[in-house]
């Protein structure tokens, strides 16, 4: 080792000498290195990408979520792309020419997937704060309620919080892609018990579906029945269901349940003397499974819907 | 409204409880509860059966009864046992289809253990299916 390849003992960044050398060789030594780095950072990005790209539906399957697609932009970002409902704002998880962002990212990510998949009421279903308070029907259904937008939002495309947050974001509020689904004018519509059932007297209520809602049960109405399952009853043996959304919610989604089992979409029928028993996987959360069973589990989530009928008449309906 | 103490999940809806109910006994009849919902096979076929139940389609019972009963679907069993046949009430006016009697009405209402024991049905209890427990016999 000759001394010209040594700097002085007190020249700073000794260690670094080789890095920082002045030689002629060095700076394509550089450039090859720092290429290759961004190289290998490129490709473990692109590795987290199509990992996620490939385990998405399968989680989205399996977990009920609604996991955004990854799309490149035209200046090579990589961007979260928009997921079922077209108010979602695409969001900027990657990118490939910032290795330091793309190792944040997908932490990111995680993170929001875990909390949006924490069935857990108390944090986020809307069903304690929920019933009849802000029942559109009985206030001024046309403005939302910034405290509980859920049951005055209806249409998504009059809702300020849909335009500025996401899909899991939704989720974590309880509110499901059907609730945006029906129709405003009948939410709008103060005689409409709920925002969504019609009266036809004698207590007897129609949902836009066709489901008839009477007296009967141990309750008294099978209104009153069904609201049974917008709250946990932690003591009840075996599971509990619970419906997001309170009784609006419950309705909403029942209604939905209904119209996919019509259809036999995911959804398996069994009758027997004029009583028709439909379970129908509603391929994403309605709601968590409580009751001892649920407790013990940490309250699953529930992304079917058990409808028992007699005819068109609910006799009771709950998440499973 | 959970039943105080069941005997299975319910075989037909599967998220039910089905418990057991007593029925204060009554000789009242109306017209809602005909003799066809009476099951008067399942009856005569429970040994456990009381002797009123035995009597056929023409007096009812007139003393304390059990049924068996989900409280989702509201399935309904004369005998403490969910393979057995089951029917329905109507799902307006429900009644007990042994004494004519509202189902969900003051003079019905979820057993206790120690109505239980009377009706001879403690065998078929699932303990891990107690909603509370209450005093009587275990």
């Amino acid at each position: 080792m000759s001394a010209a390849n040594h700097p002085p003992p007190n020249s700073p960044n000794r260690s670094n000498k080789n890095a920082e050398s002045p030689s002629a060789s060095t700076p394509n030594v550089l450039s090859r290195l720092t290429g290759r780095k961004s190289w290998v950072r490129g490709l473990v990005v692109l590795g987290l990408v199509a990992i996620y790209a490939a385990a998405r539906p399968a989680i989205n399957e399996r977990t009920g979520l609604n996991l955004p697609a990854l799309k490149v932009d035209s200046s090579g970002q990589v961007i979260a792309g928009k997921a079922e409902k077209p108010s979602v704002a695409a969001v900027s998880v990657k990118d490939a020419t910032k290795p330091d962002a793309a190792k944040t990212s997908p932490t990111k990510s995680s993170q929001t997937k875990n909390t949006t998949g924490d069935p857990r009421p108390d944090k986020f279903s809307p069903s304690k704060t929920a019933p009849s308070k802000t029942a559109p029907s009985k206030t001024a259904p046309s403005k939302p309620s910034p405290t509980n937008p859920e049951f005055s939002k209806p249409d998504a495309s009059k809702s300020t919080v849909n335009k500025t947050s996401g899909p899991l974001a939704d989720r974590m509020r309880g509110e499901s892609g059907t609730k945006s689904s029906a129709p405003s004018a009948e939410k709008a519509d103060p005689s409409l018990k709920y925002g969504l059932l019609r009266d036809t007297g004698g207590e007897r209520y129609v949902s836009p579906a066709g489901l008839l809602y009477t007296p009967g049960s141990a309750e008294g109405h099978r209104i009153e029945h069904v609201r049974r399952h917008t709250e946990d009853d932690p003591g009840r043996p075996g599971s509990h269901g619970v419906f997001d959304g309170g009784i609006e919610g419950a309705l909403k989604t029942i209604d939905d349940a209904f119209i996919r089992a019509k259809q036999g979409t995911r959804t398996t029928k069994e009758e027997e003397d004029g009583r028709v028993v439909y379970t129908v996987d509603m391929g994403k959360r309605v709601g968590f499974v409580g009751g001892r069973d649920g407790g013990r589990k940490n309250k699953p989530m529930a992304r079917r819907v058990t409808l028992v009928l007699e005819g068109t008449r609910v006799i009771t309906a709950y998440p499973k | 409204m959970t039943p105080k103490h069941s005997i299975s999940f319910c075989p037909v809806c599967g998220g039910g409880l089905c418990g057991v109910r007593i029925c204060v006994g009554s000789s009242h009849k109306t017209g809602s509860c005909e003799e066809d919902d009476i099951d008067i096979e399942a009856i005569d076929d429970d040994p456990m059966s009381d002797p009123p139940l035995r009597r056929g389609n023409t007096t009812r019972s007139t003393k304390p009864h059990g049924l068996v009963v989900c409280d989702e679907c509201e399935a309904i069993w004369l005998s403490p046992d969910t393979e057995s046949k089951h029917t329905y009430p109507d799902s307006e006016n429900a009644r007990c289809p042994i004494c004519c009697e509202a189902l969900w009405g003051g003079s019905s209402h979820w057993a206790s253990m120690l109505e239980i024991h009377e009706l001879g049905w403690v065998h078929a209890i699932d303990p891990n299916l107690d909603f509370s427990t209450d005093e009587g016999v275990a």
